[in-house]
């Protein structure tokens, strides 16, 4: 769980802000899909320490079951207790339980999440008998990439259709360009060079690379260069060793660090 | 004898009229990745090939020793179509291996960022280069110690005429600084082909093969092309009309001999390899020319 102490620094691509109040304000769960690093998992900070509600983040894996994310019994040395999970804790305290990565979890989360995000906003805990009613201060909020969907992994209908969907993409030149600047103090010229090195291999992404580099990697690149690294290597470091492991596709992607950034 | 002396001339001119570095060459297939993602990155079409192009004859002015070797009529120039990035398969024009491997990338640069494709050749390229330069500092260092090759690669403008001085000179302020001449004269032949420039214009598309090539008339087989460079071909139908050249049919000709006015006599005296009835017919055929027209034996 993390308490607002200040509000993280988020720039509105759209009108997703306001959304997500009124969304808040009638109890509706949020969906937001979007590329990795396009500012998901910021924004939904952003707007608890704007609510002023606490945030209970929880990152999905493939072992996530829906156990991790109610409770479970323990064992310690006075004997079984019952231990609530994130999703639990968030109903009791009235607070944003965000689920990143959604898809990633299994299948039986799916259950628990049917109640929490329709009209009937409970939480069944069956090792207690417990029927938990959210607060209206609850909120579930869900993320995925929808590059990452399969056959196997993927949200069906019955579960995209409790929610309020949001779509995140890459921000603007301009804006992008802009948060570089706020997030590292970087001259607004280097943050353009990056932006444009960003653009270009965003690009290939269909054609030579995995996934399209994420804003995320342009500010990791940024904060080294403010440090003192060489603009070029901290683009190989930051942003091209993170897209591909292929030694061939590396040296292909450094070409165009080399034709943006003169050493 | 004779060959063996013609091959060591052929040899010996060709070297000497040689103006590239095969020692320095490059090959597309050794970058293929790297210039087609910097293509891609650059805002090129994601949708077509990387592909080598066929070299194209430039018309400009050779110096004697290429005009005695028969070579330097084509130049290797690169172009986009909408099936292909059309790169050179080799490049060996510079005595650095580097600096003919830096070309290809530029080139890959110059077809992605293409800002006036409409516009006449010398105003196009000038146009491209200036943007490249402009938006990626790392290619306009590339693109000047390319220059300073290029420059120097290139025929000396006071040995030609007055024209083709003047056009060359053109060129030269052109590629070192893009953008700042508009007009390029025009002279007896056509420039010198610049490598650090498109095309002047892309060879025009053929429809696509809807019948098998023809066979082989010794194998029987298709000929396969073994390499992938782009062939300028074009598609030309066949003229098929009634009569043609011959007036006749060619086979017919042998049956003619049997009535050329020639002498005979030996066959009369020869054994009949023919049936008798035969020999009569044909002797009382020839009877019967005879007596039609005079015969003036040799």
């Amino acid at each position: 769980m993390s308490l607002p102490k200040e509000i993280p620094a988020y720039t509105p691509n759209a009108d997703e802000i306001e959304v997500f109040q009124l969304a808040y304000q009638n109890r509706l769960p949020v969906l937001i899909k979007g590329p990795t690093g396009c500012g998901k998992t910021r924004f939904v900070e952003h707007m608890a320490a704007r609510l002023g509600r606490p945030l209970y983040t929880v990152s999905c894996h493939d072992d996530l079951s829906a156990s991790d994310l109610v409770g479970r019994h323990l064992i310690d040395s006075s004997g079984t207790y019952w231990n609530d999970g994130p999703l639990t804790q968030a109903l009791r305290h009235g607070g944003i339980c965000y689920l990143d990565e959604v898809v990633e979890a299994r299948k039986d989360t799916t259950v628990v999440l049917h109640a929490l995000s329709d009209d009937r906003r409970i939480l069944p805990i069956d090792r207690t008998g417990e029927i938990l009613a959210a607060p209206p201060e609850f909120m579930l909020v869900v993320s995925y990439n929808p590059g990452y969907q399969h056959l196997l992994k993927g949200l069906k209908p019955s579960t995209r259709q409790r929610f309020i969907s949001l779509a995140f993409d890459f921000p603007s030149p301009a804006l992008e360009a802009e948060i570089v600047v706020a997030e590292t103090r970087i001259d607004l010229g280097r943050a353009k060079q990056l932006v444009m090195l960003a653009q270009a291999l965003r690009r290939t992404a269909d054609h030579d690379l995995e996934e399209a580099p994420g804003t995320r990697l342009i500010v990791d690149a940024a904060k080294l260069m403010v440090s003192g690294c060489r603009a070029q290597t901290a683009c190989r470091v930051a942003i091209i060793e993170c897209l591909s492991d292929d030694p061939e596709i590396s040296r292909a992607l450094m070409v165009v660090v080399a034709a943006i950034f003169a050493e | 004898m004779e060959e063996q002396v013609g091959l060591a001339w052929h040899r010996l001119v060709n070297r000497l009229a040689l103006r590239r570095y095969p020692a320095a060459a490059v090959t597309l297939s050794s970058l293929t990745r790297e210039a087609g993602l910097l293509y891609r990155a650059l805002g090129g079409d994601d949708g077509i090939a990387l592909q080598a192009g066929a070299a194209s004859l430039h018309g400009a002015e050779r110096s004697w020793l290429e005009k005695l070797a028969g070579s330097g009529r084509k130049a290797d120039l690169a172009w986009v179509d909408p099936q292909a990035l059309r790169l050179p398969p080799q490049i060996d024009a510079y005595p650095e291996a580097r600096l003919n491997h830096d070309l290809y990338l530029w080139l890959a640069a110059l077809c992605a960022q293409d800002p006036q494709p409409q516009a006449p050749w010398f105003n196009r390229n000038q146009a491209a280069a200036r943007a490249i330069i402009q938006h990626f500092p790392g290619l306009a260092a590339l693109y000047q110690r390319l220059v300073v090759a290029e420059i120097a690669r290139r025929p000396d403008a006071a040995r030609m005429d007055a024209d083709g001085a003047k056009q060359e000179r053109a060129i030269r302020a052109a590629l070192l600084c893009p953008g700042s001449v508009t007009h390029l004269p025009s002279a007896r032949h056509p420039p010198h082909p610049v490598l650090l420039w498109l095309r002047p214009a892309a060879p025009q598309l053929a429809a696509p093969m809807t019948e098998k090539p023809a066979p082989d008339p010794v194998s029987g087989a298709s000929a396969p092309q073994t390499d992938a460079v782009r062939r300028q071909a074009e598609r030309a139908e066949s003229i098929e009309e009634p009569g043609g050249l011959l007036l006749f049919r060619p086979e017919s000709i042998f049956s003619w001999s049997e009535y050329a006015k020639i002498q005979h006599e030996t066959r009369k005296t020869m054994t009949p390899i023919w049936p008798r009835r035969r020999t009569i017919w044909m002797s009382s055929r020839w009877r019967a020319i005879n007596a039609a027209s005079p015969r003036n034996c040799a």
